[in-house]
Parts: structure tokens; sequence; C-alpha cells
């Protein structure tokens, strides 16, 4: 590569300078894609095995909550996706169902759930109440929605939503842990 | 609704008994409004006079109508299969009636109720805390005047 | 010379909690395995329902009472169609009185359902989980045929009912009815004469009659311990005293006794749902109700048997086109606060089978 010399008038033309800098980002490109391709191979094939075993907290609130008891339930059964497995305790689950509304009572606790739980960890707000307080936004009692205090997924709209659209979730939620480029922003 | 009235000789003597007592005309519940003084000594009688013996408490609660708080107490006999209903008006400032929870135990919570929504004092409540909103909640919302 | 002491311990229960049926708090304190005392903290579902009744019309509070008791919502909305009602003045067709008591039975088997599997699971069974609730979506379709909702129905307006029965509906009712049976057969294999679930319900948290009518307690959890009050034969409402049924009673008041009540009161809706079906007449399903709802001035107090006990409505209209007050007795709320006196001394895996077999709803505890 030859390097233009600058004299001490002259000003290097912006397309020179370019093309000097973009030489040098693809030598470092492939140096570092040397280094760390195999690292990202096995970030694809974590993400992977996380997508096709995540693992609830059981967090039911309030109706929703037994209509995520029914998807679980013989006819529409989450096993077939390797999601049944719902753990009692936070530090073993990966995923937050916040099925019902957040009163401001218990605010506090849902969010020390959603700290206790280890990394990579998901929030789906299943129901009206958890995306925005639903049919209880006005009370004096009811937390505008769960995205107001923690971050949320995915949001399942329905009052309360069927258990299909809960699976439906679930699978756009296992597209977000495998594939997360394919979640844009904006 | 088929429930059994109170019947009228029982009536007139518990009107006979309590002097602030008045018989309130309604169609489907026998209606009684009594004065503070009386209310202890009333529902003691509902609850163990033989020809009344309501023994379940089915609910305590109060409403506020502005310019005073009015209690309510719906009692219902097992025994005589008749309901009655209780009603007692208390001022909306430095609200406070005699609790009932030694008389029957399920005013335990539902007075505790009471006075979290609406900031009623139950004189005499073994443990009166909320029970509903967070105790460091500020306000009684159930009141008319209430502002979040 | 060593001493020794015993510590309590204080530990939690809840409100995140595989058994608690929702979001139940107790502090328990603990001498060993042996609880000595238990401290109900409730109020983590509470939504301010009875204040947001202020602000809506009597007809758009219907959708709120199926949060009440979510498990048995119909029974909910009637309760308090029935006390606006009363206030109103208003006819009820005959059609949508049958129709009312139709889905009233079947929510109370849907409740039951409910209680059966969930009490099966947290004593570990979670194949008697599985069962109950394939029965309870058998339920939920026909619930949907009617109301196209499975679970927050909102059925029921004042004056009669929303929507009448569509074609395919009876078939599948009457194939529910016909196929109950069966179930209840395969279910009672399966657990009530397991020895381990017996040993861990029978004699265990016995409630007195006495102590259970003082402390508020009604329902099926009243009748285990041997007090035959239930609301449909005590003041009849709809067309209840046109049925005939039985009242379950069980004597002795401990889990078992609550538990089997249920499989029997569920033996006795079916019979009321046979009733209905046969016995339905024709006609219009909605009472002369004016478009602007303007309920009279005046108090009404309004209660029906839910599957938990005694769910009363307590409404007060001041003339207008929404309520002044409406305070909600549910049901669960006394029925719980008789938990800290029944834990007492018991060892912790008899308290989780003894506050399952008192099967608590938050919605109605906290409203």
């Amino acid at each position: 590569m030859d390097v233009i010399e600058k004299s001490a008038d002259d000003k290097m033309s912006e397309m020179s300078r370019s093309i000097i800098l973009e030489d040098q980002a693809k030598e470092e490109m492939e140096t570092l894609l040397k280094h760390n391709v195999i690292i990202t191979s096995v970030n694809r094939v974590l993400n992977w095995a996380r997508g096709h075993s995540l693992w609830p907290v059981t967090f039911g609130i309030a109706c929703c909550a037994i209509e995520m008891m029914a998807t679980a339930s013989a006819r529409y059964d989450i096993s077939r996706f390797g999601y049944e497995v719902f753990r009692p305790s936070p530090r073993q689950a990966d995923l937050m169902i916040v099925a019902g509304p957040v009163s401001k009572k218990l605010k506090p606790l849902v969010e020390r759930i959603y700290h206790q739980m280890a990394e990579p960890k998901y929030v789906m707000a299943m129901g009206g109440c958890a995306i925005s307080g639903g049919p209880f936004r006005d009370s004096y009692a009811v937390v505008p929605g769960a995205d107001s205090f923690i971050p949320v997924d995915v949001y399942v709209p329905g009052c309360p939503p069927r258990p299909e659209a809960l699976i439906y979730a679930l699978l756009q939620l296992k597209k977000k842990v495998i594939e997360p480029e394919s979640i844009k922003q904006g | 609704m088929g429930s059994k009235r109170l019947a009228d000789e029982t009536v007139n003597k518990l009107l006979k008994e309590f002097d602030s007592l008045r018989h309130l005309p309604d169609d489907h519940i026998t209606k009684f409004q009594v004065d503070v003084g009386d209310l202890f000594f009333l529902l003691e009688s509902l609850k163990f006079d033989t020809s009344c013996r309501f023994d379940l408490l089915m609910d305590l609660t109060a409403v506020d109508y502005t310019t005073h708080f009015t209690m309510v107490y719906v009692l219902y006999s097992l025994p005589l299969g008749h309901r009655v209903m209780v009603k007692c008006d208390i001022p909306r400032i430095n609200a406070n009636i005699l609790s009932i929870s030694r008389l029957y135990a399920a005013a335990d919570v539902m007075e505790r109720e009471a006075y979290d929504l609406m900031g009623i004092d139950f004189v005499g409540h073994p443990n009166l805390k909320r029970i509903l909103l967070a105790d460091d909640f500020v306000g009684h919302p159930l009141r008319k005047d209430y502002t979040p | 010379m060593t001493t020794a002491s015993i510590h309590e311990i204080t530990l939690n229960l809840g409100p995140q909690h595989p058994s608690t049926h929702g979001v139940y708090r107790s502090i328990l304190r603990l001498v060993g395995e042996t609880v000595t005392s238990a401290e109900n903290i409730i109020g983590y579902l509470h939504r301010g329902m009875e204040k947001l009744a202020e602000s809506r019309t009597f007809t758009q509070f219907i959708p709120y009472t199926d949060r009440i008791d979510y498990l048995s919502p119909m029974i909910c909305n009637h309760g308090y169609c029935c006390a606006v009602e009363t206030l109103l003045g208003v006819e009820i067709p005959e059609r949508a009185d049958y129709l009312r008591v139709l889905m009233d039975e079947l929510s109370r088997i849907a409740a039951h359902l409910v209680f059966l599997g969930t009490m099966a699971i947290d004593l570990s069974s979670t194949t008697g989980w599985m069962y109950c609730y394939r029965e309870r979506e058998k339920i939920l379709d026909l619930f949907e045929m009617v109301t196209g909702s499975r679970m927050t129905v909102s059925y029921m307006r004042i004056g009669g009912v929303s929507a009448d029965l569509t074609d395919e509906f009876e078939p599948a009712c009457r194939k529910f009815i016909a196929d109950f049976p069966a179930f209840i057969e395969e279910f009672n294999n399966l657990l009530t004469g397991n020895e381990i679930f017996l040993a861990r319900t029978v004699n265990i948290g016995a409630l007195g009659a006495e102590k259970a009518i003082a402390f508020g307690v009604t329902g099926p959890n009243l009748r285990a311990s041997g007090v035959k009050f239930d609301i449909r034969r005590f003041e009849p409402y709809s067309v209840y005293d046109r049925f005939d049924f039985d009242i379950p009673i069980r004597t002795k008041g401990d889990s078992f006794d609550r538990f089997i009540i249920r499989i029997d009161e569920m033996v006795q809706s079916i019979r009321i749902i046979e009733q209905a079906l046969n016995g339905m007449p024709e006609g219009p399903i909605m009472g002369k109700v004016p478009k602007l709802l303007k309920v009279p001035q005046g108090e009404s107090y309004f209660v029906v048997e839910s599957s938990k006990g005694a769910l009363g409505y307590y409404l007060v209209s001041d003339g207008g086109t929404k309520p002044y007050r409406l305070h909600i007795r549910g049901p669960s709320f006394l029925n719980i606060g008789v938990f800290p006196e029944m834990a007492a001394g018991w060892k912790i895996q008899d308290i989780i089978a003894i506050l399952a077999s008192l099967d608590p709803v938050l919605g109605e505890i906290d409203r």
C-alpha cells in the first residue's frame, strides 16, 4: 500500500484519506474475525438453547395467571416448546410473565423478583393490566403498566389473552432470543 | 328474593327496648336506624336474643354521604332464617365508633378494611392497621373528598 | 455443661409462591417445622374496584365483576345485576333466569375443578391438575359458544343476559353432562383414595361450626363443618326454587371434608344443569330496560351463592347513571380470616393443605 506523502502546504484530498482509513479498517476486521468467530458461533448455539427452553418463574397475579396455567395444561401444552418448567425460585428462571395488574403495594416485590433473576432474563407483560393498567388504569391502587419500572420484552394484549396468544408471544420471544438482530429499533 | 323478615313482635320488642331505634321501610330487608350510643347493645341483643339469634355477621361497611358517614351492618340468622340491616350515622370529623370485634370475630377484618379505605377509627379493635393498602399509603381513598 | 435453646424463626410465605393461590402472603413463626402463628398479609391485588364503581355507569361495571372471582365469573355477574335490578324493579324474562342459573352452575363446576386441580398439585399430584384442567376446557368451550369469551365473560346484563344459546350449545352441554360421572370416577380412583393424599388431608385443620360462623365463613368451607347454609336454599334467588338438588354436608370440617364436599357439589350442579336444559322456556332474553340507565335512589343488599361462599353486593344509588357506593362482600375475604386460627399448631406441609382446602381467590379478597 502506497502511503501518499503529505507536503506541508498540500492538503490531501478527502477521497485519498478515506481510502487509507478503509484499508486500515479492513485489516483490523480480518484479525478480529480470526480471533472472535469462535465466540460468535458459541453465542448462537447458546441463544438457540435458551430460546428452546425458557423457564418461567411462577408468578401469576390475577385472572391472566389462570390462562397462563391453562396454557401449561393438557390442551394447550407449552411443554411442546420446552417452556413448561415453571421454577418457583427466580434464581433458576429466565422469564418473568407479569400476568395481571401490578398494584402499588406489589410493585417493589415485582422489582425484587426481577432483580433476583440471573442474566439473560426476559419479561413478558401479559394482559392489558400488565401492559398499561388495563381497565384499572385510573385506579388509585394500580401501577399503569409493568414497563414503567422494569424493561419488558414482549407485550401480549388481551383481557385475558387466549392461550394461543400466549403461545404466539412465547414464540415471538423465542425469535427475539435466537435472532436478536431480527428485532430492529425504530 | 325470598328471605324471611324479622317477625313483627320482635321488631316491636326491640323498638321498645332502644329509644333511638327506628324501623325504616324497605321492600327487601328489615332495616333499622340507630344512634351510636345504642348500637353496641342493639347488636348484642340481636345476637343473643332468642327471637333474633343473628349469629352471622354477613357484612360491615360504611358510606360517605359528604355530611356524615353511615355505618352499615348486615346480619343473618342461620337457625331462624331471617336477616336484618342496621344503619348508624357518625360524624365525618374524627370518625370513630365502638368496634364489634369482641361480638363477631368476622368484624376484625371488615373493620380494618373500613379503617383502611374510609378512615373510621374503631375503638377497642385489637389490631387496627391497614389491610388492603400499603402501610405508607396516605389518605383514605373511598372518601368522597379523596384526591390521589 | 452446654445449654440448648429453642428459637422461633420467622418465615415469609408468598406473595410469590407456587402454592399461595395468587399474591397471598403469610408471615409464619415456626418452632422447628411447627407453625406457632400465621399472620395474613393481603392487599397485593387491591385494584380499587369499589372506588372505580363510582366512576363507571351501572352497565360499564359489569366487566369488572368478572374480575372479582375470575374462576366463577358468571356468578359474580349475576349478583351484581340482581342488586341493580332490585332497585330498578325490572322484571327478568323467565328464559333469561334459566340461562343465568345454567351458566351459574357451569361456572361453579369450572371453579371447583380449579380447586381440585390446585389442591392436587399443591399436594404434589400433577396428574390430578391435568385431569381437572382438561375437564375445565370443555366448560370454557361451552362458554365460548355462547359468550365468545372463555373466562371473563361479562355475560349478564341488567335486565337479562346478553346472548342466547347457539345451536351447538345444547348437544355439547348434554355430552358434557353425560361424560362427567366418568371423570369423577377417574379422579376418585386417582386421588381420593390415595394413601398419601389421605394422610395429608384427613383430620388436618379441622374447623368447628361455631368458630366458622363467628368468623363469617360461608360456602363449602362452612358446609364441610356441618352447617347447612346455602344462599340458594336460605333465600332462593332467580329461579333456584324450581330446581331439585341436595345441599351436601360433611361433619368433621377437616381438609379432606372440604375437598370431598366440592366433588359432591359438582354432582349436584350437574343435576341443576340437566333440569335447566330440560325445562328451558322459550321467550326473550332481556327485560325492558331503558338505553340510558338511571337507577332510582335507594339501596339494596343482594347475596348470591358463589363457589367460595356468600357473595354480597351492597349498592347505593343516588338516582343517577353511576353507583353512589358499591361494596362487594367477597367470601374469600372472610374465609381467609380464619386461616391464622386454623394454621396454629400444624406443620408447614399441613398448612399448605389447609390453605388449599380453603380455596381462596385473591380477586375477591383484595378487590
